[in-house]
């Protein structure tokens, strides 16, 4: 396990604790993750990824252990500054269906800077308008941006969330689960979207089920029972042994490149 | 479907002025009619005449003809308490329905009309003077909805689905205390009846100043929060990741709607289906954002009901609750089967 | 004096309208209220009534005796107290009428207790005087049905006769006032053809709802405003004082708004035998000067 790169540029878990419910479910995770990086999360059904990504976001408070984010204590930011740097896309977002596509996006824009965190404080600048349409841009999302979100198809929706998380120009994207009930076209898809913005020094952190899909990501985390199993490079973590022991099941690990590919056998 | 970018785009407000402008005008167009027609025939040169004549009794406090008075102190303030508590009903429905996310919530889903109909129920059968019948009205919906938070809360956390059980369990219990009041005290039914069903045949200028304050703070409250409840469209995780205090949200929309509604149903008596169909007509023509939901949808509750009880007033279905219903139901189904189609 | 021929004249008149009195032959068949035919084995002996006005017309014909049960707002006469109140119209208690073992049970046409009787075996009659003229029928549909013709007639008689006092004196009236009568706060009001609507009139009133409106009609306060009534009963002076637009109307400055005896209401919602005595009650409020 490597040691967590500290200062300026990363969100880290240090030896966290937190409860989903009064279940423990994530139990003493360290791992760091950086500016510029797509690192993806995976690990089995119940594993911890949700409750860990929604701990990093300041959505559920740990017992123990902490989250730095830009190597200040998570709990020190206030809500606005934490809602302008940390983006998130939760797992099966809902989407208003009556609203247009661009007033959703332009939703990521500004809230949290509020009055009470209610209460727009200031007016809608062009500064937002350019960043709503950067977002829509990104995500190839500017042709439909004004149709209605109910005329839309999943994978549509999925790009719409990705934009609005985008509008608000944060410096970590964490998203959950973003290719669920996606065909692979689509799925590969969000995985380019976020690679892209990986590249463009966006810290983009992904917990995924699809593990060939996970292996395009810079990094791994590999997370079982709440507790972290392995993380690095893809074919550092995608071992049968790891696998084996993460899901109890055989694979056999191919290689394209140097990206793995998982085959599980019967 | 076009690529270009309407002009109105580049606000984040879709107003929509052509419609709006055109709402504006059916409601003055409403209001017009309604202050002009009534059980009584006055002609509209005379209708005009009455209210210079009611204004200029305010100060030289000249007595008003009958036809004077049937405009400037009956027709008058029942209009405007249309106006007001049609507007009020909506926009707490179109809150509710945002901060449910639940397209048949309206303003009486927490308890509010079933609390004002027993306090209104309890001083009518027990013979209480009748200006002391909203007032326990108002009083029992406003504990009603405090009931129905208490019972819903989990901590310092009001779960949605909690609110809106425990929202149907007070609703259902209250009424139940009703009815067996109803039924104790049988000469009276009649009259807990017709409050029951909304009438605005009794609302003064004095009714009206008593609901303002509550419908202006509560509206108020609701209006300033448009931007916040389109976030919640969102999902309440996604929610706060913008950073929004889901929970402080929740309970300030719920106490804003339901001091407003609260106030409404206890003087003018439940009216129903003003608060589900509109934000939904609504949404169809200015689309589902809150900050132009919310004040077109007072717009037109407004308009609908001043409609609503005129045809109340001219017609033998003489209580506009029951018109209201009468109108509403039939309508909401057409929108749910032409939603299904989309 | 010159009343006294017109008096005996009407009388007479009543009398020859009036089938000869004589004992009623059981079996009895009828048409009651709710349209069905009933047939009556033997005079009644037992009776249940779950209907105020009912319970005072039998005892007003000498049944009184024959009473085993009453509802739970029959309260006159005094005999009629003591008996077993057996519920109102929504919440009548059915199975202590079937333990009562009448063999008659006189209902109103509303509510639910026909079904549930005639099924335990029971006979059931529903009766409901609701007009004005009705009150007269029923009461000599009553005397039919318990044996008590000749009383029936008798007391048809005397009501009429009572009547007749009153009426002569209103009809006379120098003037009528224009009147509302409230029934309750929402406003409900009467119409002319209604029960109490005919009383109103008797009493030497003009009613200010007209027929079209119906007999309980709600009424917009714009049309009592715009009619500006000289009299109002059935509500406080404060009350009618504190309604929009009302403090100017003339009954309210007058003082001319009567809130109604509690004994007057009771029996002005009473279609039965005291029905003239709702009516003097009336036409004192309305004309206190024929009554000094």
């Amino acid at each position: 396990m490597s040691s967590p790169v500290t200062g300026t540029g990363t969100l880290e878990a240090r030896d966290l604790h937190v409860r989903a419910g009064s279940f423990p479910a994530v139990r003493g995770v360290t791992a760091a993750f950086r500016e510029g990086e797509f690192c993806a999360v995976i690990g089995p059904n119940g594993a911890g990824k949700s409750t860990l990504l929604r701990a990093l976001l300041g959505l559920t408070s740990p017992q123990a252990g902490e989250v730095r984010l830009l190597g200040r204590s998570l709990p020190e930011w206030t809500r606005a500054e934490r809602a302008r740097t940390l983006a998130y896309l939760a797992q099966g977002e809902g989407l208003p269906e009556a609203a247009r596509v661009r007033d959703v996006v332009a939703l990521g824009r500004g809230a949290g800077d509020w009055a009470w965190g209610l209460i727009p404080r200031r007016p809608w600048t062009a500064e937002d308008e350019a960043a709503v349409e950067r977002a829509l841009e990104r995500t190839d999302t500017a042709h439909f941006a004004e149709r209605r979100v109910s005329e839309l198809s999943g994978g549509e929706r999925q790009r719409v969330s990705l934009a609005r998380a985008l509008a608000a120009q944060p410096r970590f994207l964490l998203l959950d689960e973003p290719t669920n009930h996606l065909d692979l076209a689509y799925g590969l898809d969000i995985i380019r979207h976020a690679r892209c913005e990986a590249a463009g020094g966006l810290g983009v952190v992904a917990v995924l089920h699809d593990l060939n899909l996970a292996a395009r990501a810079d990094r791994l985390v590999l997370l079982h029972r709440g507790q972290v199993l392995a993380q690095g490079t893809p074919a550092g973590v995608l071992t049968p042994a790891h696998l084996h022991a993460a899901y109890r099941l055989r694979v056999r690990v191919l290689h394209d490149g140097d990206r793995p590919l998982i085959l599980p056998e019967d | 479907m076009s690529l270009e970018r309407p002009a109105a785009a580049s606000t984040p407000r879709p107003w929509r002025l052509g419609r709006t402008a055109a709402l504006v005008a059916v409601l003055l167009a409403a209001v017009v009619l309604a202050v002009g027609l009534g059980s009584v025939t006055i002609p509209p040169a005379e209708v005009l005449g009455a209210l210079g004549r009611g204004v200029t009794s305010l100060w030289t406090g000249a007595a008003l003809s009958p036809e004077d008075t049937i405009v400037w102190q009956l027709r008058l303030p029942r209009v405007a308490m249309g106006v007001l508590v049609g507007a009020c009903l909506a926009v707490c429905g179109a809150a509710f329905q945002g901060v449910f996310r639940n397209p048949l919530a309206d303003p009486y889903l927490l308890g509010v009309a079933s609390g004002a109909g027993l306090g209104a129920t309890v001083a009518i059968v027990a013979g209480w003077p009748r200006p002391l019948v909203p007032v326990v009205a108002l009083a029992a919906a406003l504990g009603a909805v405090s009931l129905t938070l208490a019972l819903a809360r989990e901590g310092r956390r009001l779960p949605p689905t909690r609110l809106i059980l425990a929202g149907v369990v007070v609703g259902s219990v209250l009424s139940a205390v009703s009815t067996f009041l109803i039924l104790r005290g049988e000469d009276r039914a009649r009259q807990v009846l017709a409050y029951t069903l909304g009438d605005l045949g009794f609302s003064g200028w004095g009714d009206l100043a008593t609901v303002l304050p509550y419908a202006l703070a509560g509206g108020g409250v609701l209006l300033a929060l448009g931007r916040a409840l389109d976030t919640l469209g969102l999902g309440d995780l996604t929610a706060r990741s913008l950073g929004v205090p889901v929970e402080r949200l929740r309970l300030l929309v719920v106490l804003a709607a339901s001091v407003a509604t609260a106030a409404a149903v206890a003087y003018v008596g439940i009216i129903g289906f003003v608060g589900l169909v509109v934000p939904h007509v609504v949404r169809l023509a200015w689309g589902a954002g809150h900050r132009v939901l919310l004040p077109i949808s007072a717009l037109a509750g407004g308009t609908l009901l001043v409609l609503a009880d005129l045809l109340a007033r001219t017609t033998p279905l003489s209580q506009v609750g029951v018109v209201t219903t009468l109108l509403g139901g039939p309508f909401f189904l057409w929108l749910l089967r032409r939603g299904g189609h989309e | 004096m010159k009343t006294l021929p017109a008096k005996t004249a009407l009388a007479a008149s009543l009398l020859a309208l009036l089938p000869a009195a004589a004992a009623t032959t059981y079996p009895l068949t009828l048409t009651d209220d709710l349209g069905r035919k009933v047939t009556l084995k033997a005079e009644p002996r037992r009776i249940v009534s779950m209907l105020p006005s009912t319970s005072e017309t039998l005892c007003a014909i000498g049944a009184c005796d024959k009473l085993v049960g009453v509802d739970d707002y029959s309260d006159f006469p005094q005999q009629v107290q003591r008996l077993p109140k057996l519920g109102g119209l929504y919440d009548p208690k059915v199975e202590q009428i079937v333990a009562l073992k009448p063999d008659l049970v006189l209902v109103s046409k509303y509510g639910k207790l026909e079904a549930p009787l005639t099924q335990a075996g029971l006979t059931v009659v529903a009766v409901n005087p609701e007009t004005y003229d009705e009150v007269f029928s029923k009461t000599l549909t009553l005397g039919r049905i318990v044996n008590r013709e000749t009383q029936a007639k008798n007391l048809v008689l005397n009501m009429r006769r009572e009547i007749a006092k009153v009426e002569i004196l209103t009809k006379n009236a120098a003037r009528k006032p224009t009147a509302y009568f409230e029934i309750d706060p929402t406003p409900y009001s009467i119409g002319p053809n209604s029960f109490m609507g005919v009383l109103l009139t008797k009493a030497g009133a003009r009613n200010i709802i007209p027929a079209s409106l119906g007999d309980f009609p709600k009424v917009d306060p714009e049309l009592i405003v715009k009619a500006n009534p000289e009299l109002m009963l059935g509500l406080s002076r404060q009350q009618a004082a504190a309604r929009p637009g009302w403090s100017g109307l003339r009954a309210v400055k007058t003082g001319r708004v009567i809130e109604l005896p509690k004994e007057l209401r009771t029996i002005l919602s009473r279609p039965g035998p005291r029905l003239p005595q709702a009516l003097r009650g009336l036409a004192q409020l309305v004309h206190p000067e024929l009554f000094r």
